[in-house]
């Protein structure tokens, strides 16, 4: 029986520092252009590459790498350089944190097992952190941080105070030097715009709106905005608004 | 002796693509890190989007005007590019033709103006403003997918 309970305590063991060696980033694949320091130099990444903690990855133009994290895969899309700051499986969950220098990477995270799974991603100015969904995040310069979560839900903050929970399609968009982030729906405003017609409009002049409306008051000194106040009348538009949660 | 030139160029030619791979992504972070990019490094990044090898400014602006994306402007590797400039080239390159303004007079002024109604640059600068080289990794990334040539 004593030897029995030692095998099953051996086994455990065993099956724990499996677990444990399990915790690796793996190159899944690459197209074009994808590399990675090593001691100062850019080395060709290379599929099957196990990838260790604190190993800065980069992409070229029309490239990308696509890295598994345990069963999570982590898509580095063209022209973005991240690093992995940390990835490590214990007895109380999996915890992986990479960080976007420039660029945009996709994540699809999973549940190591019954384990629970924290996955964050830095930028210069927010990090966002998930558990067990899909998010896309980007970061440039002019833009900010960018975090749009497909499905589940996304928390996206910083140190200064912001804090948001992201779900459905609404997008965190923090730009750097700023204090707090866009409205979570900024992204419909520009697209919710629908062409309005007076009545007297001539299909040509309606072609002309259609090649060229866009630029008509696009800017408060656009030479369009003369054209677009002669034109300018009421209107009654019928809605109907589906809002998806 | 020809036959086996031949071979070691055949040989060769992959592990040339595959050196040429790692230098690329190294100039991309060289010039992700300038504070200003000069009009040299804004053509190698324009090189590199069309998915063509930089091989230096001459030969990179040879590619460009071939493509139509540089015309008579006359460029010095080492002067600072302006976001107009750039503009015009993006906008010559993606055929921003749609855009009024820059339908009726194709300069930088109205190619910056057409390149921000398309998302491309933020409206917050101006024509005449420089770029910092995390600003052009930014903007040609947006150029690539607009192109088709990259991932959202």
């Amino acid at each position: 029986m004593k030897y029995l309970i030692s095998i099953t305590g051996i086994v455990i063991a065993v099956l724990f520092i499996a677990s444990m060696a399990f915790a690796e980033i793996r190159v899944i694949s690459v197209k074009g252009d994808a590399a990675y320091k090593k001691s100062g130099k850019w080395l060709n990444l290379r599929k099957g590459q196990k990838l260790g903690d604190g190993t800065l990855i980069s992409t070229g133009a029309g490239s990308r790498a696509v890295l598994a994290v345990d069963k999570s895969m982590l898509r580095v899309k063209q022209l973005t350089t991240m690093k992995v700051y940390a990835h490590k499986i214990t007895k109380k969950g999996s915890n992986t944190h990479v960080g976007i220098k420039y660029g945009s990477i996709n994540a699809r995270i999973k549940r190591v097992g019954k384990l629970k799974t924290r996955f964050k991603v830095s930028t210069p100015v927010a990090t966002s952190s998930v558990r067990g969904t899909e998010e896309n995040i980007f970061y440039g310069v002019r833009t900010g941080m960018l975090v749009h979560a497909p499905s589940g839900t996304v928390w996206a903050g910083n140190n200064k105070g912001v804090f948001t929970r992201l779900t459905g399609d609404r997008k965190f968009n923090l730009p750097a030097g700023k204090g707090a982030p866009r409205p979570l729906l900024w992204w419909l405003q520009d697209k919710s715009w629908i062409p309005i017609y007076p009545d007297n409009l001539t299909d040509a002049e309606k072609d002309f709106f259609n090649n060229f409306g866009g630029d008509l008051g696009a800017g408060p000194q656009n030479p369009g905005d003369v054209l677009d106040q002669q034109l300018e009348g009421m209107a009654s538009v019928n809605l109907i608004v589906n809002w998806i949660e | 002796m020809r036959k086996v030139q031949v071979l070691l160029i055949i040989l060769l030619f992959p592990a040339i693509l595959f050196a040429q791979g790692a230098a690329n992504v190294a100039l991309i972070n060289e010039i992700a890190d300038k504070p200003v990019v000069n009009t040299g490094e804004a053509v190698s990044m324009f090189v590199l989007i069309l998915d063509e090898r930089n091989r230096g400014f001459d030969a990179n602006v040879a590619t460009l005007k071939k493509r139509n994306i540089v015309k008579d402007e006359n460029l010095a590797e080492n002067d600072p590019i302006r976001q107009g400039q750039l503009a015009r080239m993006i906008a010559r390159y993606l055929d921003l033709n749609d855009s009024l303004m820059y339908f009726l007079i194709p300069s930088n002024r109205y190619a910056f103006r057409a390149c921000v109604a398309n998302n491309i640059m933020a409206h917050e600068a101006g024509e005449w403003n420089l770029l910092s080289g995390g600003e052009l990794v930014e903007i040609m990334s947006k150029v690539s997918v607009l192109a088709g040539g990259g991932e959202e």
